[in-house]
């Protein structure tokens, strides 16, 4: 080719390539409403793509061709939503749309077939209850969450009674995950010990906080009980320094709450514990030297602890949230009636560098709380410590002993607290509220966690600092957190919570309840000036109602505290049970605000209803993920 | 609120005076009306002990499951209503008590929203003793699996 005819060729060349970008760029395509960058298995979305420069529309395509979904229609018209349906198996899927008029101008979007908002992978829980044979029981365990919502796991059941897993704990052989958008929904666990939940089924009812934790109860019928469920990171080699707290009933079938920090050293533990048992000697019996020896996790996270002490308990299983969180739970291998055993289950967080000292304690919101094993009782406040050498602090607080105590009075709204406390470098700490200040709560173990880990949350990276907290006085042994207050203005009590409450009812009342007993509850609410929402209440014994299982709802106006900055009034905090009976539990209620993000409340004794609960408001953040990118292609 | 067992008021208070005049030790804590904030909710240095016929015992459901945890004992001067533990009578560890069984009980008499009410520590019962309250009063879960033999009571009787 001479160099005529070769630019000859390159203006032709040129012309027909520039006339034909002039051709497509009259015609574009776009996906003008994107499906869900996740979907379910056999979800559906809505889908709709805007098409210019031709009256045509556009043809819906997918791939993997064959395993990809469906639309209906087809093909539409610009504007025109399709109806995709996804399909039954998890994977990826790209969906496109093609102009008819040029199938050279596309559009297209990727999609994820996968299970519950995409909320998979380790998870790690732990509950504390009543069964429906009156044992108070503890379980942790860790599940693997698959995308497609099936899971498997490993637990350790213990009522220190009749029902016990063996030393290698129960297998957790299949299962599921199913929530809903609003990060509601069933964790169902099949295991390989029939005496636990139903026939070896448990249920739980699960409420999403965030994409890696949830509050929980046992909601089957069996027993019910309330905790947590959290994002493992596996695996995590374990820090240093840690501060504990175990509540649940000793070998006598007494009650029974420790409490302490301990240094973990390749595999040994070294720690110093505070214990409530009232068949002790003396109690409380503080300052208890142990030694225990750690076996490490497995790949679900579960690992053993051998200790010298049996308050703690002799053996012990844990699960591992993260390097600074793992969930502890007593464990009675071999357990045979009419042998007794301790059951406990608790949890142990890092402490960071591990040096503290009054200065660490900063101003605060507590819940302290029973099991049913004990006197049924809850305390919540907030406190300003003074930080010095010789620490003291003031505060507010509510506390309900329930009219069953025998205690004239037997609650206290907005009581004015005051003491003393203190704090070793190790953390390990004494909170002494001035006699008679909160009724029979006076002495509380406080041990302090790493300012940086969200005790109620291990995997948020807010809301940190403050202590796990033990219950020391003899009439009323309980366990509890402690969390640094950050924010007091009500205004920042707002928006979507996750609601949890252990609810402990002493005795028969008119019209509630119809027994005692425990009930446990886990909802979802919107706060704005009133709280309103929805959740389940498991309520095995059919001490409200007939069922063990409601579905309920309430609405309740929220009133900050004209004096005490913090503190709300939820009141009347009316919960009604649906169905053809509606059941109506006129509960009050009373609140102290960490932060926006977290809150704790209890039962307010005013309401009459022999019966206390405490419990938390979790302020809800993203569950899932993001809307579906879009990709142009002109 | 529903009163449990009406129409057994007035003998209650007849054997809550009786006893007061037998045990002053723990009439001062029965009479208050009114305790003091930081008061022991079960105070064993006030602990009798009385041998009863049980006149009735509340009722089971069929699951065994918690019920009222009142027990009305009749006394050579009385009739009290004894209050036993969620776990006394129900769950897998509970206690068999049937009517009209003799039975002696030790505990503390007190008030308990404005009713005189004996808060029971130890149970004999059917030839065993069962301890369903710690010294400070807090409830023992499954208490039948911890029954011993009984053995002569000593003193403090009424």
């Amino acid at each position: 080719m001479n160099h005529k005819t070769f630019w000859i060729v390159l203006v032709l060349l040129s012309v027909t390539y520039l006339s034909g970008c002039g051709s497509s760029s009259h015609v574009t395509v776009t996906i003008s409403t994107a499906p869900p960058a996740l979907l379910a298995p056999n979800g559906t979305a809505q889908i709709v793509a805007t098409v210019t420069g031709t009256g045509e529309g556009v043809n819906w395509s997918c791939t993997p061709v064959g395993s990809c979904g469906s639309f209906a229609p087809a093909s539409t018209a610009s504007g025109v939503a399709t109806t995709y349906t996804a399909p039954a198996t998890i994977g990826p899927v790209v969906i496109t749309a093609t102009s008819e008029k040029k199938a050279s101008v596309t559009a297209s979007v990727n999609v994820t077939i996968q299970a519950n908002d995409g909320i998979a992978g380790n998870f790690a829980f732990y509950v504390t209850g009543l069964d429906a044979d009156l044992n108070t029981y503890s379980l942790a365990g860790a599940v693997l969450v698959n995308p497609d919502g099936t899971l498997s796991g490993e637990q350790d059941f213990n009522d220190g009674f009749a029902v016990a897993s063996p030393a290698g704990g129960d297998m957790i052989t299949s299962g599921s995950l199913a929530i809903g958008s609003s990060g509601v929904g069933t964790l169902t666990l099949v295991t390989s010990n029939t005496g636990v939940g139903v026939d070896g089924t448990e249920t739980f009812t699960v409420s999403f906080v965030n994409n890696s934790h949830a509050l929980i109860i046992q909601s089957d019928g069996s027993g019910t009980s309330s905790g947590s469920l959290d994002l493992q990171t596996l695996p995590s080699t374990l820090g240093s320094n840690f501060a504990f707290a175990l509540t649940g009933v000793g070998t006598e079938g007494f009650i029974v709450t420790t409490g302490g920090v301990f240094t973990l050293t390749g595999t040994t533990i070294n720690g110093t514990v505070d214990v409530n048992d009232d068949t002790a000697a003396t109690n409380p019996s503080l300052e208890n030297a142990f030694t225990a020896t750690l076996v490490a996790a497995d790949t679900f996270g579960r690992g053993t602890i051998t200790t010298d002490n049996a308050e703690i308990g002799a053996t012990l299983s844990y699960y591992v949230i993260g390097p600074e969180a793992i969930r502890l739970v007593v464990t009675a291998p071999g357990l045979t009636p009419p042998a007794t055993a301790s059951t406990a289950v608790g949890s142990a967080f890092g402490q960071g560098a591990g040096t503290f000292s009054n200065t660490s304690l900063l101003n605060a919101v507590f819940l302290d709380q029973a099991n049913f094993g004990g006197l049924p009782f809850a305390a919540v406040g907030e406190i300003v410590p003074n930080g010095q050498a010789v620490g003291s602090f003031t505060g507010v607080a509510d506390v309900n002993e329930t009219a069953a105590s025998g205690l004239d009075p037997y609650f206290l709204d907005a009581a004015t607290i005051g003491g003393s406390y203190s704090v070793a470098g190790n953390g390990y700490g004494g909170l002494t509220i001035t006699s008679g200040d909160l009724l029979d709560v006076s002495q509380l173990g406080i041990y302090l966690v790493d300012p940086a880990i969200n005790i109620n949350d291990p995997n948020n990276t807010s809301g940190g600092g403050g202590a796990l907290v033990v219950d020391l006085d003899p009439n009323v042994p309980g366990a509890g957190v402690l969390t640094s207050q950050t924010d007091t203005n009500a205004a920042d009590f707002t928006g979507n919570y996750v609601l949890g409450l252990q609810d402990f009812l002493t005795a028969v009342g008119d019209p509630l309840p119809l027994k005692s007993g425990e009930v446990d509850f886990v909802g979802n609410a919107a706060a704005t000036t009133s709280l309103t929402g929805s959740g389940t209440i498991s309520d095995p014994i059919n001490t409200l109602s007939s069922s063990t299982s409601d579905t309920v709802s309430f609405a309740a106006p929220i009133t900050p505290d004209a004096t005490n900055a913090g503190r709300f009034a939820i009141a009347p905090f009316t919960v009604t049970t649906a169905g053809a009976t509606p059941v109506a539990i006129p509960y009050s209620a009373n609140a102290y605000q960490a932060s926006g993000a977290q809150l704790y409340w209890l039962e307010d004794g005013a309401d009459g209803l022999n019966s206390v609960f405490g419990g938390q408001l979790q302020q809800q953040g993203t569950i899932g993920v993001a809307p579906a990118k879009r990709k142009a292609k002109p | 609120m529903k009163r449990l067992y009406p129409g057994l008021g007035a003998l209650v208070l007849l054997a809550f005076f009786s006893l007061s005049l037998a045990a002053p030790g723990y009439a001062q804590t029965a009479a208050a009306t009114t305790k003091p904030a930081n008061s022991s909710r079960y105070d064993i240095s006030k602990e009798v002990t009385l041998s009863a016929t049980v006149e009735s015992v509340p009722g089971k459901s069929s699951s065994a499951r918690a019920q009222e945890d009142f027990v009305v004992l009749q006394t050579k001067l009385g009739t009290v209503n004894g209050k036993l533990t969620p776990f006394a009578l129900n769950g897998k560890g509970a206690i068999s008590i049937m009517q009209g069984e003799q039975i002696k009980a030790t505990g503390v008499m007190t008030t308990l929203e404005h009713k005189q009410v004996f808060v029971i520590r130890v149970l004999e019962v059917g030839g065993r003793t069962y301890q369903i309250r710690s010294k400070h009063g807090l409830p023992r879960e499954h208490p039948a699996i911890y029954g011993e033999a009984a053995t002569p009571s000593k003193g403090g009787q009424l």
